[in-house]
């Protein structure tokens, strides 16, 4: 029996999946707004002379801090839970999760996560780079225990979400919504699932080994106790597939957005699940073949750098079919639009560079170096960032019931294509004279890049801050937005019912 | 709008010419990976441009001009996503194939070539040539194949050498080893990073590149004379290499310092009146510490070696300045 009941209640026992979509957006774009900070701090240090700002110890805490908060707060979390959350049971043509508790448990993870994961930041003692968060030899310090659980609660939470997300697509879906006709977006997200559980689950173990190897000095993972590398392999599969985690839903946020303002459905029909799923199987090959390679394996490489550049195909039968989307259009630009053109480009600059990391002889050179480190920032941080402000762009009206600003919205487009432009080539070419995050901070053979690079990283801000106080006005000012302003075809924008429920917070489903 | 596409246009054209990506190349090995680096700097800025235009042109052509139009799907030909599928496969395995050749070419050193052993240990990086040189700082021919090992007591290591196009990591128990030819005398750029700025700074340092002459020479000059040779003759290398014999001659003329010519035995009369006859006990505290005992009629201007010298090379030292006297008693 399915009982149905208005959510009036507190937001912590909430089931409606709009009211926890809207939650986690906050915590999404906190932590985007934190991470951007020590990411300010650390530009800011490049482009000064010296150890000017901050030691050389700060600078490994700012990597480490930069990176906990923008990959696993902000970047993995952010397409899957609040444009999947918020879009995912209408586009499957059902009201709420298969598990509106699941939902809930989500959140609450997320959150706990979230909170953990910054006092372990508070703490201060993280000083230590990305790769190195490994097991002290000194035992067990707070900071590592904070940040640790946070990982582990960080994993639950994603493997919830993508568990309740696969199970409502198969199980939920009711019998006049066919398989072949779900909205590109769902396969994008459906199959990002099928990466981010096997993510969450290594993210989780993670964690919990973490814990476990600090506070017993056993060696369960790597061969001696707290083998720093055993825990980087772990950590480099996580980012290889939290590409995947990222990029598969924003390919399909690109799809809804352009056939939108093209005014036609999506051009490729089967072959854009089809090629989903692949880029999915080929990402989860590459990251386990990093998983089990010891560096020293040429056949290992070899199938690496095969699997990576296998993913041209399908990533650019996807780039076909998004181009041809437009082909067939009646087009209007508009900010969402000009911000799914954004997505595109810098997913598709993004791929391009990875192409010399996936070639075997020149990604054995480049591997390691700020190419690498730019190419990441421009799939995962790229993908993330431009994926989630086309979501909101797109689906404010859904969300929030309010309607923004085009002019600000075309603004902020071109800021934002802009700063990741010139705040990340810069990067790949300093990756190009053997430069690496670490490196660059104490020689000088950047040759002014990096002021280049500050400066992109600054517009890149300003945009971010443009879409901020676009979005913010647009609920200060309370302007209320028609139910389809884009005339969108989809189905989360045609159940009028639905988008009064979602403006007014009603669409708790108690189950019985 | 266009007029941002075509800013974007330039842009992305910029890099496409390849210049200023890679630093000046340095060795006969980096050739082959600029050529395929190069290659892709244009497939991809290539593929880049092509994106931005279509996208331009798209927009154009397609811009709803009235409200009524409406989008028409199938507007795009089967044919042109079969070429959408095989042309990106047909590149994938070219570039693979590519990447395979080049990295087995940089990967098997030739069989003539020396190796240099780098590890890293708790105070740095050292560079171990033979069994008897080892120094902290890279010097390499020009001209001959060099494998260059890495290894790591304790932390991961990452070493780049820009300027030949190599780069290794290493961790604690598994070594690597890149081969290269460097071809230009100079000083490089040698990158190197732990895992994390807290427990391992990083080393900014230099490779020099020396001709093949001048590489064997500086060879010669590190190489660990206390294993090589016995100890006299050691003793007689190391007073020259440590500039000794600036000051002291072993013909028994005087120069800024008393000869050595049989100083082992002889009576020394100090500046502060005493005196003593000298014996190895005396000649290591006068080399660790000169200004302890200055002999009379000498300024206290040697610098102490403490720190700057072994103490086995102290011995030979001592060993050769006994065989000094000893030859002086004969003659």
């Amino acid at each position: 029996m399915h009982a149905t009941r208005p959510d009036t209640g507190s937001w912590k026992t909430t089931t409606d999946p709009v009211r926890i979509a809207r939650i986690e957006l906050g915590g999404v774009l906190a932590a985007l707004v934190l991470g951007v900070q020590f990411a300010l701090v650390l530009q800011a240090e490049l482009v000064s002379p010296g150890p000017a700002l901050i030691s050389a110890v700060a600078v490994g805490g700012s990597l480490t801090a930069h990176a906990l908060v923008l990959v696993f707060l902000f970047a993995l979390p952010a397409l899957p839970l609040v444009i999947g959350g918020l879009v995912l049971p209408p586009m499957v043509g059902t009201r709420n999760f298969a598990f509106p508790w699941l939902n809930r448990v989500t959140l609450h993870l997320y959150l706990a996560s979230w909170v953990l994961i910054a006092l372990a930041l508070l703490g201060g003692s993280l000083d230590r780079s990305f790769a190195d968060l490994s097991p002290a030899d000194g035992g067990v310090s707070l900071p590592l225990v904070l940040a640790a659980l946070g990982l582990h609660l960080l994993g639950l939470a994603l493997a919830c979400a993508a568990l309740n997300l696969l199970v409502t697509v198969v199980y939920e879906r009711p019998d006049h919504v066919p398989m072949a006709k779900l909205p590109v977006l769902v396969w994008g997200l459906v199959s990002g699932a099928v990466v981010q559980l096997v993510v969450a689950v290594v993210m989780a173990s993670l964690g919990m080994l973490l814990l476990f190897e600090s506070a017993t000095a056993a060696s369960v993972l790597g061969q001696t106790p707290s083998d720093p590398f055993a825990y980087q392999r772990l950590l480099d599969f996580v980012l290889h597939a939290g590409v995947a985690v990222v990029i598969l839903p924003a390919i399909g946020i690109a799809f809804e957005v352009l056939a939108t303002f093209s005014r036609r459905a999506p051009a490729g029909g089967l072959s854009n699940p089809l090629a989903l799923a692949a880029l999915a199987v080929l990402s989860l090959g590459g990251s386990g073949i990093t998983l089990v390679d010891d560096g020293a394996s040429p056949a290992l490489l070899a199938a690496n750098s095969g699997i990576n550049l296998l993913a041209m195909v399908p990533a650019s039968l996807l780039l076909y079919n998004l181009l041809a989307t437009l082909a067939g259009g009646a087009i209007k630009i508009s900010a969402a639009f000009l911000h799914a053109l954004n997505l595109v480009v810098l997913l598709t600059l993004g791929g391009l560079a990875g192409i010399f990391l996936a070639t075997l002889s020149t990604g054995a050179y480049l591997e390691g170096s700020l190419f690498a480190t730019a190419q990441l920032h421009y799939l995962l941080g790229g993908g993330a960032t431009a994926g989630l402000v086309t979501g909101l762009y797109y689906w404010w009206p859904r969300l929030m019931g309010r309607s923004t600003n085009e002019t600000l919205g075309k603004i902020s487009a071109a800021l934002i294509f802009a700063g990741y432009l010139l705040g990340f080539f810069p990067g790949l070419i300093a990756g190009s004279r053997g430069l690496s995050s670490l490196t660059a901070f104490s020689t000088q053979v950047a040759e002014g890049l990096e002021r280049v690079a500050a400066v992109g990283s600054l517009i890149l801000v300003l945009g971010l801050v443009v879409v901020g106080w676009d979005l913010l006005s647009s609920v200060l000012r309370d302007t209320r937005s028609e139910p389809n302003p884009w005339g969108a075809t989809t189905r989360e924008w045609q159940d009028e019912s639905l988008a009064e429920a979602a403006l007014a917070g009603e669409l708790g489903v108690a189950r019985e | 709008m266009r007029v941002l596409l075509s800013t974007l246009l330039l842009l992305a054209a910029q890099p496409a010419s390849a210049e200023g990506w890679m630093p000046e190349a340095a060795a006969r090995t980096a050739a082959g990976i600029d050529r395929q680096f190069t290659l892709l700097v244009v497939f991809a800025g290539l593929v880049f441009v092509v994106l931005l235009f279509a996208i331009d042109v798209l927009l154009v052509k397609n811009l709803r001009q009235d409200d009524e139009r409406v989008g028409a799907p199938g507007a795009d030909r089967t044919l042109y996503r079969v070429l959408a599928l095989l042309l990106p496969l047909v590149c994938a395995v070219a570039i693979f194939a590519m990447g395979v050749d080049g990295y087995l070419d940089a990967a098997v050193a030739p069989m003539d070539a020396m190796t240099v052993q780098a590890n890293r240990g708790a105070d740095g990086l050292t560079f171990r040539y033979s069994a008897d040189v080892e120094t902290d700082e890279l010097h390499l021919p020009a001209g001959r194949p060099v494998r260059l090992t890495v290894q790591t007591d304790a932390a991961p290591v990452a070493l780049t050498i820009p300027a030949f196009r190599v780069r290794r990591d290493a961790r604690a128990g598994a070594g690597t080893e890149a081969w290269f030819e460097a071809s230009l005398p100079g000083d490089y750029p040698l990158l190197s990073a732990g895992p994390s700025l807290a427990t391992s700074p990083t080393e900014p340092s230099l490779v020099t590149v020396h001709s093949a002459s001048d590489f064997d020479q500086w060879l010669l000059s590190k190489s660990d004379v206390l294993l090589t040779l016995p100890p006299a003759e050691a003793g007689r290398v190391l007073v020259e290499r440590k500039g000794c014999l600036v000051c002291h001659t072993t013909d028994g003329s005087r120069l800024t310092g008393p000869s050595f010519k049989g100083l082992i035995g002889r009576e020394s009369h100090f500046a502060d009146g005493s005196s003593q006859i000298a014996d190895p006990d005396y000649v290591r505290r006068s080399i660790l510490e000169p200004t302890s005992q200055v002999v009379e009629g000498f300024e206290p201007v040697m610098p102490p070696f403490a720190g700057k010298i072994r103490d086995a090379e102290i011995d030979a030292i001592i060993t050769y300045l006994q065989s000094l006297s000893a030859t002086g008693e004969a003659s």
